[in-house]
């Protein structure tokens, strides 16, 4: 098990076309990044695609080496060790099984390179195989092409597994399935992540499925990591404006509005702010974020929501209206059984609601995390 | 996929297929006949082969040109056997060495120089590189004759004569291939057609499989044997045949570079054979009687055009039976990168 | 009359049945969701709708009209493509007039018509662009402009969604919503993701290995499923399923197994009761199962389970918790559930065994053997999974 450490990496990629005369003028895919991750814990890196998470995890493997910063495990530098030198496992999104060779085969792999005997190799697949639970032992037996995306991801995840890494590497290993294996699949990552207690760096583009593996979520944009924190703190204490609409769906409205005097005005309607959050927002033009369930619903003041179109989520006990305010995309949470209307007032419920810089989109008041008892 | 899957029982589709059918049937045609036509002369009797208009099928089937080219294969002594520089199996024997150094050198360097443009260089240096190979297939191989040959003379310098080293008396060291086969193997063990076939290929494996072998601990070499080389087996099928047939049929080259009769590569010596035989000029009365004599015997024997065929069937056997022995992976291959 | 009819639907590859015996209706201007999991026949159905692929038996009718055997150019369908299929080599406009050029439309009406499309879809001002000076996004709508600027007698989607981003995700099913609309003709619109299928249609049609399952609306789906498969694969989390024994005891039908012992409920006791001395299997939705204080229902002993919390999700609206049962596990692994709250879980309950109350009135039953639920399968001629 390893403690990772990653110190101000800058990586730029020199252009693939043949012809390209921006090469120089693009912007790095990691810009000065740093995260350090404890001891067996995973920390999910989030963000959408071209932000730089994949990069930063081939830097932290070895697979690309950064133009400057440093890469420490356990406090040592390894910024310019090899990857076959590091003892990292890797998890790909096409599980990069060698198509050549059967299960059993991919697993020993590591022993057969690094010389040791048939014995051990076989002894180690055998016990792997036994850790990764019942239905794994005939998957050994086959050619990667036989096998479905699941078992291919299974197989992927057991040849990390069975050399004992200091440190698991996963990009985005379940995005290729479908919806439903990808809800049992990840649910299987996390027991093993839990029972191994491997450090692992997790990326995907999904929040959810990042609010799901990590202890703690990575949000990326540009090269840069924006928040890095457990989900509370990335919901109710967002960093920025970016991280408080990127974790959350449907996705917070964000409106223009203009503080004047204590009271927020959007359009021709006035909004008084309550007594606890108005010496917090200082007047002038400011962005009122809410989240879908921070609506109050047919409250006497509320703005004017055309309802544009509706989802029913039965799964979810919920539907939502989309539609608009001041301009501003807003979805709205209400119970299933709402009827179905072409227009509702909506007003934010002031203790749920986040206030942005106009133009640093920097926060001016976040709600907190919510004190439930 | 020429036509969509649905609606071929549309008549003006169905036209459209058979229209497309008897089109293929014409190129097949067109592509065997000179194949055909080389097997029914090489049946034919002297006499008839010289006949116009020519005849479709031998009208009097004789396997006078199929004895004597055994005779000349054996090396006897026959007049036929004496326009020959020596027996025709040391040709072919020539011809076996050559193509064998060309696949042993040039397959393992043409495909491990594409390996690493695909998948080991990277940026600027990888796409200049693949420009600067890719190159040499727009070079038109008369431009290259004269500086290769110039290079066989005195190896590795591309000059009429050697350069001395400055200061003192002696020259750089030097080899002088010319009139070897190497002169002939050499300059075609990278092949840059073969580059672009095994390149096409690798760049379509995934980058991560080779990371996650990286990550396991593989060294370069190892993934590129354990992991590519068993994926990559109907593009060496492809590159192996192309380079055969390439080296196997060499022959501008060849007759510029070398000399020495018995060096000669098969498809060489039966041009000269032809030469000999059409161009058999003479300067004075007892070099023509004498060669007039030469001739009756020749023709006496049987040997015209059709020996020459049977010649140019067993030049061309070798290829034939590489392309049966390997057409399954061959066509897993170019059905792979659809080729030429 | 129906505007697009699907009767008895088979394609085979290699004597393998991908579609099975497929049949559904259309009416003009709906939209039908197909869903399914990856290799269940819903794509290939789709492009035999879009004469992609020739029909092995079986019929398609568009209005009265057969068109088995008529190429996709003269059906008239407009398809959008899980991955785009943008031509790389033509510009934005070019790649919307494509499908009007090759019809012979009018010069100026392509003119016109080209650029209105592309505003609804906002990228009127990237006509100029060729497609890779464009992001995800940007494709995907000008795949959606190629289909709006079209009058076709069907549109066809293929899993459009799946290559965006999630933030995406959310503009650009409006996207369609809006684009069905406008056009108000029949749409097929396939998906792995049951919760954009819930998301969109006004008909599901759920399908599984070649057959459809059940066809029904979102709700439908999730609280009447016919089977295990439907019940299974409709709502995130997937629904626990235990497989039990029933027992009759008085006029008390009860279900034991994995240590578990729950008096159902007297709404089903009668559908059970026929099920005496036999397995049958027990469905119980995530958030049916309630921490006993703060449940809807009183709780006793006979409805309830105990579990083992192994992991806990913090979600907006509370937290999903993932148990293991606590039963007598003897020797087999111990099953594994999962529970959805309205509040946050603490952190001090992992690893600990709690109690949970289930709500007996919202349970399904489905028989143990063939997957067909006691309560809503009816006469459906459903397949176990």
């Amino acid at each position: 098990m390893a403690r990772i450490e990653v110190d101000q990496v800058v990586k730029r990629y020199a252009s693939d076309t043949i012809v390209d005369r921006e090469a120089s003028r693009t912007r790095p895919a990691l810009n000065s990044v740093s995260m350090a991750v404890a001891d067996g814990e995973t920390v999910s890196v989030v963000g959408a695609s071209g932000c730089g998470k994949s990069t930063l995890l081939k830097v932290v493997a070895g697979l690309e080496y950064p133009d400057a910063g440093r890469v420490l495990y356990n406090g040592t530098d390894v910024t310019y060790v090899r990857p076959q030198e590091r003892g990292v496992g890797m998890v790909f999104q096409d599980y990069a099984l060698y198509p050549s060779m059967k299960g059993q085969g991919n697993l020993a792999y590591y022993f057969q390179v690094h010389d040791r005997t048939e014995e051990e190799a076989e002894q180690r697949v055998r016990e792997t195989a036994d850790r990764m639970g019942v239905g794994f032992e005939h998957l050994l037996g086959r050619v990667p092409t036989t096998l479905s995306g699941g078992e291919q991801q299974r197989v992927a995840i057991a040849r990390c597994i069975v050399r004992d890494p200091q440190l698991f590497l996963m990009d985005e290993p379940i995005s290729n399935l479908d919806a439903k294996l990808r809800e049992q699949t990840r649910i299987e990552i996390r027991k093993l992540l839990r029972k191994f207690a491997i450090t692992t760096l997790y990326v995907t583009h999904d929040q959810q499925e990042a609010v799901f593996m990590g202890d703690r979520i990575a949000v990326m944009r540009d090269g840069d990591i924006q928040q890095l924190g457990s989900f509370d703190e990335l919901y109710y204490t967002p960093a920025n404006l970016f991280v408080a609409t990127f974790i959350g769906s449907p996705p917070m409205a964000v409106l223009p509005v203009v503080v004047a005097g204590g009271e927020v005005v959007v359009g021709d309607l006035r909004w008084r702010l309550p007594d606890d959050v108005r010496p917090a927002v200082p007047d002038g033009p400011v962005r009122l974020g809410v989240r879908p369930e921070g609506w109050i619903v047919d409250a006497g003041d509320g703005a004017v929501l055309r309802v544009r179109h509706r989802e029913r989520i039965p799964t979810e006990r919920a539907s939502f209206l989309y539609g608009s305010v001041g301009g501003a995309a807003v979805a709205v949470a209400t119970a299933i059984d709402f009827p179905d209307r072409s227009e509702v007032r909506v007003t934010p419920e002031w203790s749920r609601a986040y206030f942005f810089a106009a133009d640093t989109e920097d926060p001016i008041h976040l709600p907190g995390v919510l004190e439930l008892f | 996929m020429l036509f969509p899957q649905v609606g071929r029982r549309q008549p003006a589709l169905r036209i459209a297929w058979w229209l497309v059918v008897a089109f293929l049937c014409l190129g097949i045609t067109l592509h065997l006949f000179p194949f055909y036509f080389m097997l029914v002369t090489s049946f034919k009797s002297g006499e008839e082969v010289l006949a116009f208009p020519p005849t479709w099928w031998p009208h009097e089937g004789t396997l006078a040109g199929w004895r004597l080219v055994v005779s000349l294969v054996q090396g006897s002594n026959s007049a036929a056997a004496r326009l020959m520089d020596g027996p025709f199996w040391m040709f072919f024997l020539n011809s076996v060495q050559i193509t064998f150094w060309v696949l042993v050198l040039g397959i393992p360097i043409t495909s491990l120089a594409a390996y690493a443009n695909s998948k080991l260089q990277r940026g600027p240096l990888a796409r200049w590189s693949f420009l600067f190979f890719i190159g040499t297939l727009m070079m038109p191989a008369a431009l290259t004759l004269i500086p290769n040959y110039l290079l066989t003379r005195n190896f590795p310098f591309a000059l009429p004569s050697v350069p001395g080293i400055p200061g003192t008396d002696l020259e750089f060291p030097s080899v002088r291939i010319w009139d070897t086969h190497w002169a002939v193997i050499l300059p075609i063990v990278f092949q840059a057609f073969n580059f672009l076939l095994f390149k096409g290929f690798f760049d379509t494996i995934p980058d991560s499989v080779i990371q996650a072998a990286r990550v396991d601990g593989g060294s370069e070499f190892n993934i590129f044997r354990r992991i590519v080389l068993p994926m990559s087996v109907p593009v060496y099928a492809v590159a192996i045949w192309t380079a055969f047939s390439g080296a196997w049929d060499q022959f501008l080259w060849p007759l510029v570079v070398l000399q020495s009769p018995e060096k000669m590569p098969a498809s060489v010596e039966i041009y000269l054979l032809l030469q000999r035989f059409t161009q058999a000029g003479a300067t004075n009365a007892d070099q023509a009687s004498a060669q007039a004599q030469q001739m009756q015997d020749i023709l006496s024997a049987g040997m015209s055009w059709n020996g020459l065929m049977v010649l140019g069937i067993l030049q061309s056997l070798p290829v034939f039976i590489a392309f049966i022995v390997c057409r399954e992976y061959l066509l897993r291959g170019i059905r792979l990168r659809g080729l030429k | 009359m129906n505007a697009i009819t699907v009767d008895n639907l088979v394609k085979e590859f290699d004597r393998k049945r991908a579609v099975d015996r497929v049949s559904f209706e259309i009416q003009e201007g709906e939209l039908l969701v197909l869903v399914g999991p990856s290799g269940c026949g819903k794509t290939t159905t789709l492009r035999l709708l879009g004469g992609l692929e020739p029909v092995s038996a079986g019929e398609i009718r568009f209005g009265e009209r057969v068109v088995n055997d008529i190429r996709p150019k003269d059906r008239n369908v407009a398809m959008v493509f899980q991955d785009y299929a943008i031509f790389p080599h033509l510009t934005v406009f070019e790649n919307i007039a494509y499908g009007l050029r090759s019809r012979r439309t009018p010069r100026q009406v392509v003119r016109d018509r080209v650029p209105e499309a592309a505003k609804t879809f906002r990228i009127e001002h990237l006509l100029a662009r060729k497609p890779r000076q464009l992001s995800g996004g940007e494709r995907q709508r000008v795949a959606l402009s190629r289909a709006m600027v079209r009058d076709a007698s069907l549109y066809l989607y293929d899993e459009p969604l799946s290559n965006l981003d999630a933030q995406l995700r959310y503009q650009a099913r409006e996207d369609i919503l809006t684009l069905h609309r406008e056009k108000g003709r029949p749409t097929i619109y396939v998906t792995h993701d049951q919760s954009e299928a819930m998301a969109l249609g006004d008909r599901i049609a759920v399908m599984n290995a070649g057959r459809i399952q059940q066809v029904g609306s979102g709700a439908d789906l999730y609280d009447r499923p016919v089977n295990v498969f439907v019940a299974y694969f409709i709502g995130t989390p997937s629904i626990n399923l235990f497989e039990l024994q029933v027992e009759v005891d008085g006029d008390r039908v009860l279900a034991t197994g994995s240590g578990l012992r729950l008096e159902l409920h007297p709404s089903m006791a009668g559908e059970a009761r026929r099920y005496a001395g036999r397995k049958i299997k027990l469905g119980v939705r995530p958030e049916h199962l309630h921490v006993p204080r703060m449940a809807p229902f009183e709780v006793t002993d006979d409805t309830t389970i105990h579990g083992i919390v192994n992991l806990v999700e913090p979600t907006s609206a509370g937290s999903t918790v993932y148990l293991a049962l606590s039963g007598d596990g003897a020797g087999s692994e111990p099953q594994d559930f999962v529970a959805t709250f309205k509040v946050r879980l603490p952190a001090r309950y992992l690893d600990q065994e709690i109690p949970l109350g289930v709500d007996m009135s919202k349970v399904h039953l489905f028989d143990a053997e063939t997957g067909v639920s006691l309560l809503h399968g009816g006469e459906t001629a459903a397949v176990p999974r």
